[in-house]
């Protein structure tokens, strides 16, 4: 009858070999260590056979951290930590365990075009900026005045900042807008705009947090 | 020297093999000294700098992030940049595309300054100066975008005011894209010679 193998190879072990243990006998544990050693080093990185850049990065996975890194001179930490909400986005922390801020926010797609009886009226994108910022920006196409710039997605509770500008050759620039904002459940979903020219196409940039 | 994972051999005995035990020691030293701070010094084992090698897409499924090196297409052709990948959290509808970081070049030295944001698009932004005192007619200004984006996306010419020496108000300004690197901009009404017109835009890589 045959022994059953197991599939789990040794874990590493730091107490190898043992003050009264000769090479000999611990030749078996060594050779567990180096393989261990191996295969956690694999993890992220060029693999430590590689004949050119052993220990460079191939990725660099951040494990979710409950709390913000701690920096201490000289130091930048990134790491990565849940947001309220969504999920792990990135962190930066200065050196001497300085202002954290969020680099990355939310979770980018692409906007589908909105159109309405097959006739566009606005390409909408966002992209969000260091520290945590939303920013909104394209181009729309009124068919009503007012009307209304989709904010998608819908997660901003402050809109800090809006920007227009009317599209067109000369004389387009005479168009003058009024905008305010509207919410659901204080989130602002879109821009009400109103204009002394109906049907006015504008590019807009919006810049919003959460 | 060169690690080797499966050393020290059954054969020959290990006290024969105690320099292989020992390359494998230095060896991994010395490679783990490369993006680390080195074994035995002060902060061993934190990363001193990270060379990232181009991978393809990593799955991220779980509490963590990814950052790697991947090829962006742009404009330009394909680059190498850097991308972010977090765990989808959104309904499926709304795809968890990698993030791309980074665009391989930015202009800090103007006319026409460049920068990039997340997402593969660029930014630019600058100022031009009306050259002509024209009473309208109006002469259009033309700025063209370096490096050359795929499709400009949103265009933002100052449109309530104009600074520049003159006490004068600004005028109100309207603006058109010509192409995937040129948009035009245009003063409405009289616009005075040495007037400053800020503009920004933001263009798919």
């Amino acid at each position: 009858m045959t022994q059953p193998t197991d599939p789990t190879p040794p874990p590493y072990n730091t107490q190898i070999p043992e003050p009264d243990t000769t090479i000999a006998n611990a030749q078996t544990l060594f050779q567990n260590n180096f393989e261990r050693l191996f295969e956690a080093f694999n993890t992220d990185h060029v693999p430590l056979i590689d004949a050119i850049n052993p220990g460079n990065h191939n990725v660099i996975q951040l494990v979710e951290l409950p709390i913000g890194e701690a920096t201490q001179s000289q130091e930048i930490a990134i790491y990565s930590k849940k947001v309220d909400g969504q999920t792990d986005q990135l962190f930066m922390r200065y050196q001497g365990n300085g202002k954290e801020f969020q680099l990355t926010q939310y979770q980018i797609y692409a906007l589908p075009i909105l159109q309405l009886n097959g006739v566009i009226y606005q390409k909408g994108y966002f992209t969000f900026l260091p520290g945590g910022i939303i920013v909104y920006f394209g181009q729309v196409i009124p068919f009503g005045n007012p009307f209304f710039i989709s904010l998608e997605p819908a997660i901003c509770g402050n809109i800090l900042g809006i920007n227009l500008c009317p599209i067109g050759g000369i004389g387009s620039g005479l168009v003058q807008s009024n905008v305010s904002l509207t919410a659901i459940n204080g989130k602002f979903n879109a821009i009400q705009l109103t204009s002394t020219s109906t049907n006015a196409n504008q590019y807009y940039i919006a810049f919003g947090n959460i | 020297m060169t690690y080797n994972p499966d050393y020290p051999e059954n054969t020959p005995p290990p006290d024969t093999g105690i320099n292989n035990v020992r390359t494998n020691f230095s060896t991994y030293a010395t490679i783990f000294s490369n993006n680390h701070v080195a074994l035995n010094a002060n902060n061993q084992g934190k990363h001193s700098n990270v060379i990232l090698q181009q991978v393809s897409d990593p799955s991220v499924e779980g509490g963590f992030d990814a950052l790697y090196s991947n090829v962006a297409s742009t404009n330009l052709g394909a680059t190498l940049e850097i991308f972010a990948k977090i765990p989808q959290f959104l309904s499926l509808d709304k795809p968890n595309n990698p993030e791309q970081l980074t665009f391989h070049t930015v202009n800090t030295a103007g006319p026409v300054y460049q920068s990039f944001l997340p997402g593969g698009y660029l930014l630019f932004f600058g100022q031009v100066t009306q050259i002509a005192q024209v009473n309208p007619p109006v002469i259009p200004i033309v700025v063209t975008l370096s490096p050359v984006p795929t499709e400009i996306l949103c265009v933002i010419a100052n449109s309530t005011n104009v600074i520049g020496t003159s006490t004068t108000w600004g005028q109100p300004m309207s603006v058109n894209v010509i192409n995937n690197s040129q948009f035009q901009i245009n003063p409405t009404g009289i616009v005075l010679v040495n007037h400053i017109i800020p503009w920004i835009a933001i263009a798919k890589q």
